[in-house]
């Protein structure tokens, strides 16, 4: 540890800025050319734009109907993060209690993260087509539920295990009912764990798109990343506007990312290390 | 009485969801799979085993499953590894600016893999990309096709690269998790003792980070047991069926202009039980390793 050389540092600082521009060279390449005309990006595909225009990003917006699906997408995984948070508090919450069954129930919420959607997507499909729920947003709200619950209620199960059993008998000693205990006293306490839960489902969701390849047909509720494939399928050579709408599904996660960045990866790791 | 209600109130609605959504499908899949059913007609017929035996002789379903075990350990070796090793980096204590290689390691991971694969696709693409004065510089025009996505022999690697571009910062935080929880005592005596870095290494550090290394492997052989997204926006399966793994040539199936549903869903119970049978398998082998470097 202590017999650092200079020359180990030269490496191990070049090794690092190289990793940093290999990251942020796409990024930035795409970033810039969103800013530039479609002439100024053939003739000056790698520099920075002669003019800066915001034309891209006004046409994917209102042409290319990105407005709608940043509005569908806020929509679809807004309301979701919301069901699992208190779905899966509640549930968690009583799993967290000794009772029979209780394992059973357990490993069966548990089992749902090793089944690829892959597996049974096609007769969810089916399924959702005879309960005319195919291309709705309750459709899609109640599909992305159940897909992030699992992992909801495994972490709220395992942090209210940890939480003294006395806090909620107490306050129900003094005439709280069971329901306002939790929603009073347990989910402010739980609020670490609740930030784990909204960002993991608020990722898993806003980025989704094979789910919605299947059960989502109509154009009007696209969220962003299908917005973005149906613009790169229908269009090939309409190269800055494209850059324009990458930015407008990417941005928003990078902004709110590198504001929070603790809490993100520490939400994404706890995620990990306990799913 | 009154726990009764308590538990269909606090567990019922999760339960409903769980149940209608994700688990009844799942097991309904099961059946479907012994079925000629296309997924349009209201009747079908038992075909027993054919599905099965089928799968194991379509050439698609073949090369997709050989390419899902090439990009499996394409990206776990490598994501892990440079993972691993960009983590050791930015442990030491005399690196500066920690907090900013770290979150530009970790954005891409967060963002969108669509608006990644296309970005990708843009710097790689032989009309508009950069790539092309790439391979001139560093004179690799003779190794290297021109299109590395359109070419048979690189579509699949050059996907795979791209995912592990995306996630090293992933599992190079879960590895930091591992390393910032090992005591620098361990470190300390052990160079009292003369020991090398290198040694140290392998012997301290390797073995205490053993739980890291277990998710980080399962994570990511999961992960791309089930690749979809990537190889899908970038290549489509393509050149002709070169690039497809499993999760690519169920959709096709399925979805393209064949339509054969109950052949689908056999190709992806595979998938399933082949994600079940590792993800056990691993438990149990590094499980095991893990015991053994305690020792």
């Amino acid at each position: 540890m202590k017999t650092k050389t200079t020359a180990d540092k030269i490496i191990s600082y070049s090794v690092l800025i190289l990793m940093v521009a290999l990251i942020l060279y796409p990024l930035m390449a795409i970033f810039l050319s969103a800013f530039k005309t479609m002439s100024d990006f053939m003739g000056n595909p790698l520099g920075i734009p002669k003019t800066f225009t915001v034309d891209n990003f006004v046409y994917a917006w209102s042409k290319m109907h990105f407005g709608t699906y940043t509005a569908n997408s806020v929509l679809v995984s807004s309301l979701t993060v919301a069901l699992v948070c208190v779905l899966g508090a509640m549930a968690g919450y009583k799993l967290s209690f000794n009772f029979k069954g209780n394992k059973l129930i357990f490993t069966f919420f548990l089992a749902g993260m090793a089944v690829p959607v892959q597996s049974y997507i096609i007769t969810l499909f089916q399924f959702m087509k005879k309960m005319k729920l195919l291309s709705s947003y309750p459709g899609l709200i109640l599909v992305y539920t159940a897909i992030n619950l699992p992992f909801a209620i495994f972490i709220f199960s395992s942090f209210f295990k940890t939480v003294p059993r006395e806090l909620s008998e107490a306050a129900q000693v003094d005439g709280c009912s069971e329901m306002r205990t939790f929603a009073q006293i347990l989910i402010p306490i739980s609020k670490p764990t609740l930030a784990t839960v909204v960002i993991v489902t608020m990722m898993n969701v806003w980025n989704d798109f094979f789910v919605q390849m299947i059960i989502n047909m109509d154009q009007k509720k696209y969220t962003l990343p299908m917005g973005l494939l149906k613009f790169r399928s229908e269009t090939s050579v309409n190269w800055t506007p494209l850059f324009a709408s990458i930015i407008l599904v990417a941005l928003p996660v990078a902004i709110v990312f590198v504001l929070l960045q603790k809490q993100f990866i520490k939400g994404l790791t706890n995620g990990a290390v306990k799913g | 009485m009154k726990t009764k209600t308590s538990f269909i109130l606090f567990l019922g609605p999760a339960l409903v969801i769980y149940t209608i959504f994700r688990m009844g499908p799942a097991l309904a899949s099961l059946a479907y799979s012994f079925t000629n059913w296309d997924g349009l007609s209201k009747t079908y017929e038992y075909v027993g085993l054919s599905n099965y035996i089928e799968a194991f002789r379509d050439e698609l379903v073949l090369t997709s499953i050989k390419n899902t075990i090439l990009y499996s350990v394409i990206v776990v070796l490598f994501q892990n590894g440079l993972g691993l090793f960009f983590a050791v980096l930015l442990d030491k204590q005399w690196i500066r600016g920690k907090n900013f290689f770290r979150v530009v390691l970790f954005l891409p991971a967060v963002l969108n893999t669509a608006a990644i694969c296309f970005i990708w696709a843009t710097i790689l693409s032989p009309t508009i990309g950069v790539w092309g004065n790439v391979m001139t510089f560093f004179h690799l025009n003779s190794i290297l096709p021109y299109d590395l996505l359109g070419s048979s022999d690189t579509a699949l690697i050059t996907v795979a690269l791209v995912n592990i571009w995306q996630y090293i910062g992933y599992s190079m935080v879960i590895y930091l998790a591992g390393l910032q929880a090992v005591s620098k005592d361990y470190y300390e005596a052990a160079s009292i003792d003369g020991c090398s870095q290198r040694k140290m290494f392998w012997k301290i550090t390797l073995p205490l980070i053993a739980p890291s290394i277990t998710i980080n492997t399962i994570l990511t052989t999961v992960g791309t047991l089930k690749e979809f997204e990537h190889v899908y926006s970038m290549t489509g399966g393509g050149p002709g069926n070169a690039s497809h793994v499993m999760g690519t040539a169920i959709y096709q199936v399925a979805f393209g202009n064949t339509q054969r549903f109950g052949y689908g869903i056999a190709i992806s119970t595979l998938l399933m039980l082949a994600v079940c049978i590792v993800t056990v398998l691993q438990r149990k082998i590094i499980g095991k390793a893990e015991m053994n470097s305690e020792n």
